[in-house]
């Protein structure tokens, strides 16, 4: 069954086109990794989705229900309680974005409190029910500067799933992580998969990707040029883009290696 | 040498005291009006609605540029006769301090609001907390922090300003100070004193500003 479904997404930034016609459908449950160069349009593609940017043209919907329309003659319209949407579709940013002014607890209770009006017991019962999943309960009671960068990036996972969303939105999560981090949370994420939560991903890392993924996609100046399965996509590209993408990622590792 | 007498002082102590006491009143008064006219002023302008930031713009840029003296004395002589409102040498002075506390805690306010990154208002709203959810529990608990330092400074810029009060006889600190010297010839004395006063009151305030500076204002509250 078809959660998120994406069609004919246009973006400009100015005379910019970001996003160029993409069409694209996640399967309840499904992981879809969203791979391409800086600049190919894959936070732009995340943002439009969360609603923190106006589409062009063309539909995102949830679950059957349009939840933002445009054409080329109309304005984007809304057509759904957006404050609502929100609550069904979490993201977690490249940069986090963890409140500083909060412990961690607070940083995961405030949303269900203003929002769902949840008591504080009920709410930190959950919160303490989700830091153990993440493995960082002892660090509830401290304010995020006190925290490394892969507990912050548990927190921000943690923080987006209090709302219990359908949908995960995740940008980048493993950019700032030192390369043995990227294990810690492929752990986190795979025990996600197992609950059945859908999850877009965008990511420069293959290996996670590799491992995480249903399907790839990759994305370049703003299209979809190729998607498949992760084997498919990375042992036997189809296209040149591709292809030469691949090369270069493989040629920097080597680099990296040798030096 | 000069032969330093403070009995003067001492004899007439209550005079320094009732002068710091009106001192305190004025500042007093004009830090609760400004603060708050202020913090109207400078979220009006932050919000992106033109008709709203326009005004807020100019009244924002007339009083940042008018001298308080001047506008001290434009209230206290002009003001009956353009704008028909009498104020006595207090109220002038809590009027004309409130004025332009006012423009500089707008500032205060504005580049406060602005300095609160736009992810963490992002995360916020990817939530689904609406705009003004956003704002209460997001954008004040942040940008208040950063506002406390540039504020008490301000406050404390304020009460010394209340001198000035004194050109219209006010009987604040200075002025009773002025008085005195008049009738005892010791000015010196008496304006030493007058200084020391100052910086008396002015500490606790300089002490609290280094209270909410370094590291650890996301504890404090």
């Amino acid at each position: 069954m078809v959660l998120l479904s994406i069609k004919n997404v246009f973006k400009m930034y100015g005379q910019l086109e970001a996003l160029r016609g993409i069409d694209l459908d996640v399967e309840r449950g499904e992981t879809v990794v969203v791979i391409g160069r800086s600049g190919a349009g894959k936070t732009t593609l995340l943002r439009c989705v969360s609603l923190l940017e106006n589409i062009d043209h063309g539909s995102i919907s949830l679950n059957g229900d349009t939840i933002i329309s445009a054409s080329d003659s109309n304005r984007p319209e809304i057509k759904v309680d957006t404050d609502l949407y929100h609550t069904n579709v979490g993201m977690v940013f490249q940069h986090l974005n963890i409140w500083p002014h909060r412990t961690v607890l607070a940083n995961l209770m405030l949303a269900p409190i203003v929002l769902k009006k949840m008591s504080r017991s009920d709410a930190r019962r959950q919160a303490f029910d989700i830091l153990e999943r993440m493995d960082i309960i002892d660090k509830a009671d401290q304010y995020p500067h006190a925290l490394s960068g892969g507990q912050l990036q548990r927190v921000a996972l943690a923080r987006s799933l209090m709302m219990s969303p359908e949908i995960l939105l995740l940008d980048e999560i493993t950019s700032a992580l030192d390369p043995e981090l990227v294990n810690e949370i492929l752990g986190v994420i795979a025990d996600l998969t197992k609950g059945g939560m859908t999850m877009l991903i965008i990511t420069h890392e293959m290996y996670f990707a590799s491992e995480v993924a249903d399907r790839v996609v990759f994305l370049d100046q703003g299209e979809i040029v190729e998607v498949g399965i992760p084997e498919m996509l990375f042992m036997r590209p189809n296209t040149e883009r591709l292809k030469s993408y691949l090369n270069n990622i493989n040629k920097r590792k080597v680099r990296g290696k040798n030096v | 040498m000069y032969d330093w007498d403070f009995s003067v002082i001492y004899r007439h102590k209550w005079i320094f005291v009732q002068g710091a006491w009106i001192t305190l009143q004025i500042t007093f008064f004009a830090v609760i009006f400004g603060t708050i006219a202020g913090f109207i002023l400078g979220i009006g302008r932050s919000a992106k609605i033109k008709w709203l930031r326009l005004p807020i713009g100019w009244y924002i840029e007339l009083f940042l540029a008018l001298p308080i003296l001047v506008l001290l004395i434009w209230i206290y002589y002009c003001g009956p006769i353009f704008l028909g409102i009498n104020l006595s040498g207090f109220w002038t002075a809590v009027l004309a301090l409130s004025l332009t506390l006012s423009a500089f805690v707008a500032e205060i306010v504005r580049s406060g609001i602005m300095s609160v990154p736009s992810g963490q208002i992002e995360a916020a709203r990817v939530l689904g907390l609406n705009k003004i959810q956003t704002f209460e529990w997001i954008v004040i608990p942040q940008s208040i922090r950063i506002m406390i330092p540039p504020l008490l400074s301000m406050y404390i810029a304020t009460l010394k300003m209340s001198s000035l009060a004194s050109i219209l006889a006010v009987y604040e600190l200075l002025h009773s100070a002025q008085s005195l010297a008049l009738v005892s010839f010791q000015p010196l004395e008496i304006y030493t004193t007058v200084a020391l006063f100052y910086v008396v009151l002015v500490l606790p305030f300089s002490l609290l500003t280094r209270r909410f500076e370094a590291s650890q204002r996301w504890k404090l509250f």
